[in-house]
């Protein structure tokens, strides 16, 4: 009974990381269809944040805001300066966000060295809820990123922000004549994708190690949560990171960290085989 | 009986020739590589083994047009099977690399069975990929018994031909001369029809499909011959360098390989074997201070090569000195005499109580029409009045809910847009559909193999085929027959629609959908497309729908006019019967009048 406990909090715990890393991606590449393979980077980039900060002596609860605005910046510049040039573009899109993924990974590898960083954790100790001790630490990080997804999911679904986005993802020329500013919106949204990635990072931060390879573990299973969870579908986001978060966390339980990325390749196929194509994803 | 409407000045190789001109590249390079001293020898076949996987890649990507970051999966595989398998004993080597081969083309053609049996978008299709190759280091990792784990397998023999066990002088030797044949085999191989086809694919892929092409087998046949020669460069890899480990499916390799892909050019079977080989040579050349700034320039020539020269940098230059990036081929054109498109009293096309929805909204509402004879059928309407989903639909480009359609007395409900094509209906789009890299020429004769176009066809066939008289007719009566050779992309775009009808004649058409085909033409071009194609149906018997908005064009040339408003059919007669019918005047005109 205890050990089912630990697992459901394991996999609860899973699906909250899975849900703050993939929302950025969700609103960039599921809403507005621009595919961005150094999301992961972004939030390695959160992860360094926390990290430095923490050097300075800054409280782990400062790096978090820190971290969404630096890495906000950072989405701003890359969406001005590259994104923008190519979004009509898919394939290079891929490609050229694969090339700002090695950009980032060597800046912070050129900069910060190979070597694993770590950052304390700034609530140490256990929790005893349910019968079973839980890293307070880890509560916590639910609380946190649930209520930042759902903060980002009603601000794209319900707000004068969500209506005009859903706008230009209908009709990009309508929506220009009808005069919303798009180029300024993709900006905001890339933005705050990006923010959203940067918190995820510090989050993150204090349970294992920060390296420069670090998004490379995100990246995956953010773009299996989009996959899942359905194009154009922003709440599929949740959706999406409970199902992978529970597959994983089975598979996990009977196997080994191979077998739980084999699963979430078939998870993929599988989904993708049954799912209609005819999505926004299927923009060719 | 054949007549040559048109054949080329030009000589064109002879496939003895061209096979000639392969071994005698490849033996300059290994004369070339001998005489580079053992070092530069030895560099010279590790980075032609990279290069032959760049050319997979280009096979899959350049051609096919599908960007896969997973050409690892085969090359790995193909490494650690060769690894695995290969022992001290004296045997050839041979099998081991047609084990590497068939595993790497099993591998790909199974990760192309899950990518296109959907259709997936290009994006998809890189995730999938790109997670696929993260999957497989993993499992290189972790599958210790096997694959000896984190350290890999070291101590790989060298090349074994026929029972002579190969030094390392004589192996690269061997290597750089087998890398450069397969890739002359596959450079070959691209000037043949299956090249044209593929670029097809890439190009407009529903125009193939309209042609009768089946372009999900070819793709496959494209990822399958891609990780055939990915397994091969693999499995020569590994005896190169003697060891093979996890990250030879790592993230690095795959990015380089796209990235030497990418800034070759891809889409010539040159320019990814020069972008490997000038990049491999100039990062060894470079000195270990540089090494740690070297991912890091490779990230950032990355992103300027993809938004500053994404097409390569070979086809720029060969475009900067005027040179075409791909050489037509020139295709002999003979007419071909096709049995009258009608025989008989049998219903030509019969659709009965199609309904089509989009979600809530109901485009088709148990539409029902039927051709029964050599007939020219005008389909016309309001905006929006299902026309083109309608003419979609009647050539299984487009799937519907209920409804039965059959197609010269056989029911084809349900089947797909080339088998339509198959039976003999032939189509031709609003916007027009061209395939813009090919010639005029080659476009018609992709356009005449459309319904025989299996893969091996397509190898075997040699560059001369029949075309259609109505093909034929339309080079004669338009400009399009003195620009054979010119590349569709350049044509104006009254142009394109003839070429795009004429395509719709080559192959043997017993029903042809034309939509607007006056989209875009002036009242006088307008009047002479009603002229030639009155005369293509008088003279070839040959049934035709139309849809148009034209009113001057229809009084031109239709036998009849169906009339649909808001997906239904409304009215159905002569011009004449159907300008003065009350149903239709109130929806052109309002209900007052």
């Amino acid at each position: 009974m205890q050990s089912l406990t630990l697992e459901l909090l394991n996999g609860l715990s899973l699906f909250a990381t899975l849900a703050i890393v993939a929302i950025g991606l969700g609103v960039v590449f599921g809403l507005m269809g621009v595919i961005n393979l150094a999301h992961g980077e972004f939030v390695m980039v959160g992860a360094y944040v926390a990290v430095v900060a923490d050097g300075q002596g800054l409280s782990h609860w400062v790096a978090i805001p820190l971290a969404a605005v630096i890495v906000g910046l950072l989405g701003a510049f890359v969406e001005v300066s590259l994104v923008r040039r190519i979004r009509s573009q898919p394939e290079l899109t891929i490609l050229a966000t694969f090339g700002l993924s090695i950009i980032l990974r060597q800046l912070m590898e050129l900069g910060f060295g190979k070597e694993f960083r770590s950052v304390p954790n700034p609530v140490p100790g256990a929790t005893n809820a349910l019968g079973v001790l839980f890293p307070t630490y880890r509560y916590l990080l639910m609380v946190i990123s649930l209520v930042l997804v759902l903060a980002t999911l009603l601000l794209f679904t319900r707000s004068r922000l969500g209506l005009v986005v859903r706008a230009i993802v209908a009709d990009r020329d309508l929506a220009e004549s009808a005069g919303i500013r798009t180029s300024a919106t993709n900006l905001l949204a890339f933005a705050l994708g990006a923010a959203t990635a940067g918190v995820a990072g510090a989050l993150v931060a204090p349970l294992g190690a920060v390296e420069p390879n670090l998004g490379l573990t995100y990246l995956p299973g953010a773009f299996l949560v989009v996959i899942v969870g359905g194009f154009n579908r922003l709440w599929g986001v949740l959706t999406g990171a409970v199902i992978v978060a529970a597959t994983q966390t089975a598979v996990l339980h009977v196997s080994d960290a191979v077998w739980a990325q084999i699963s979430s390749l078939v998870l993929a196929v599988v989904v993708l085989q049954v799912r209609d194509s005819s999505t926004r994803g299927a923009v060719t | 009986m054949t007549v040559v409407v048109r054949g080329f000045g030009r000589r064109r190789a002879r496939p003895g020739a061209s096979t000639l001109r392969a071994v005698a590249v490849a033996a300059a390079a290994v004369a070339a590589s001998a005489a580079l001293g053992d070092f530069r020898s030895g560099q010279l076949s590790l980075f032609l083994t990279l290069a032959l996987l760049a050319v997979s890649l280009d096979l899959v990507w350049g051609y096919a047009g599908i960007l896969s970051l997973g050409q690892l999966v085969p090359f790995g595989t193909g490494a650690y099977v060769t690894a695995v398998i290969t022992d001290d004993s004296p045997t050839s080597s041979m099998p081991a690399l047609l084990v590497a081969a068939l595993v790497g083309a099993a591998l790909s053609s199974g990760i192309g069975l899950a990518a296109f049996r959907r259709r997936l978008s290009l994006v998809v299709v890189g995730l999938f990929t790109l997670m696929l190759s993260l999957t497989f280091e993993q499992i290189a990792e972790q599958w210790r018994s096997v694959t000896g784990g984190f350290n890999g397998l070291t101590d790989i023999p060298r090349l074994n031909l026929l029972g002579l066990q190969l030094g390392d002088g004589a192996q690269d030797l061997v290597i750089t001369a087998t890398c450069v044949l397969a890739i002359a085999a596959v450079r070959l191989l691209l000037g043949r029809p299956i090249g044209a086809a593929l670029i097809g694919v890439r190009d407009n892929e529903r125009r193939m499909d309209a042609l009768g092409y089946d372009t999900e087998r070819l793709k496959l046949w494209a990822f399958g011959l891609g990780g055939a020669l990915a397994g091969l460069a693999g499995a020569l890899y590994v005896h190169r360098t003697g060891f093979v480990s996890p990250g030879i499916f790592g993230l690095t390799l795959a990015t380089n390989i796209v990235l030497w892909t990418l800034i070759g050019g891809r889409g010539t079977v040159v320019g990814p074997v020069i972008g490997t080989l000038v990049i491999n040579f100039t990062s060894a050349a470079l000195a270990d201070v540089w090494l740690q700034y070297w991912v890091l320039a490779t990230g950032v020539v990355f992103v300027a090569a993809a938004v500053l020269v994404p097409e390569g940098l070979v086809p720029r230059l060969l475009r900067l000195v005027g040179r075409p990036v791909r050489r037509p081929a020139d295709p002999m054109l003979s007419v071909r005499v096709d049995p009258p498109a009608v025989d008989g009293d049998r219903a030509l096309l019969v659709a009965d109580g199609i309904d089509k929805a989009f979600g809530s909204f109901v485009v088709l509402d148990g539409i029902s029409i039927s051709i029964e004879r050599a007939e020219l059928r005008c389909l016309i309407g309001p905006n929006g009045a299902g026309k083109s989903t309608l003419l979609d639909i009647l050539c299984g480009q487009q799937g519907h809910q209920r409804g039965v359609i059959s197609v010269f007395g056989e029911d084809v409900t349900g089947r797909r847009g080339w088998q339509f094509a198959r039976c003999g209906v032939s189509r031709k789009f609003q916007a027009p559909h061209v395939i813009d890299s090919l010639s005029v020429a080659e476009n018609l004769a992709i356009a005449a193999w459309g319904p025989r176009s299996s893969a091996w066809f397509l190898v075997r066939t040699d560059w001369s085929v029949g075309i259609g008289e109505g093909a034929a007719k339309i080079l004669e009566r338009t400009t399009l027959g003195d620009r054979c050779d010119v590349t569709a992309g350049a044509l104006s775009h009254g142009e394109k629609q003839w070429l795009e009808i004429a395509m719709a004649l080559a192959a043997p058409c017993r029903l042809l959908l034309l939509d607007e085909p006056t989209a875009g033409l002036t009242a006088a071009e307008s009047l002479d497309a009603a002229a030639l194609l009155r005369d293509l149906h008088a003279e070839l018997a040959l049934p035709i729908v139309i849809v148009e908005h034209d009113m001057s064009f229809i009084r031109a040339a239709a036998d009849r006019v169906t009339v649909l408003a808001r997906g239904e059919l409304i009215a159905d007669g002569t011009v004449a019967d159907v300008e003065v019918d009350p149903a239709v005047r109130s929806v052109y005109l309002g209900d007052g009048a």
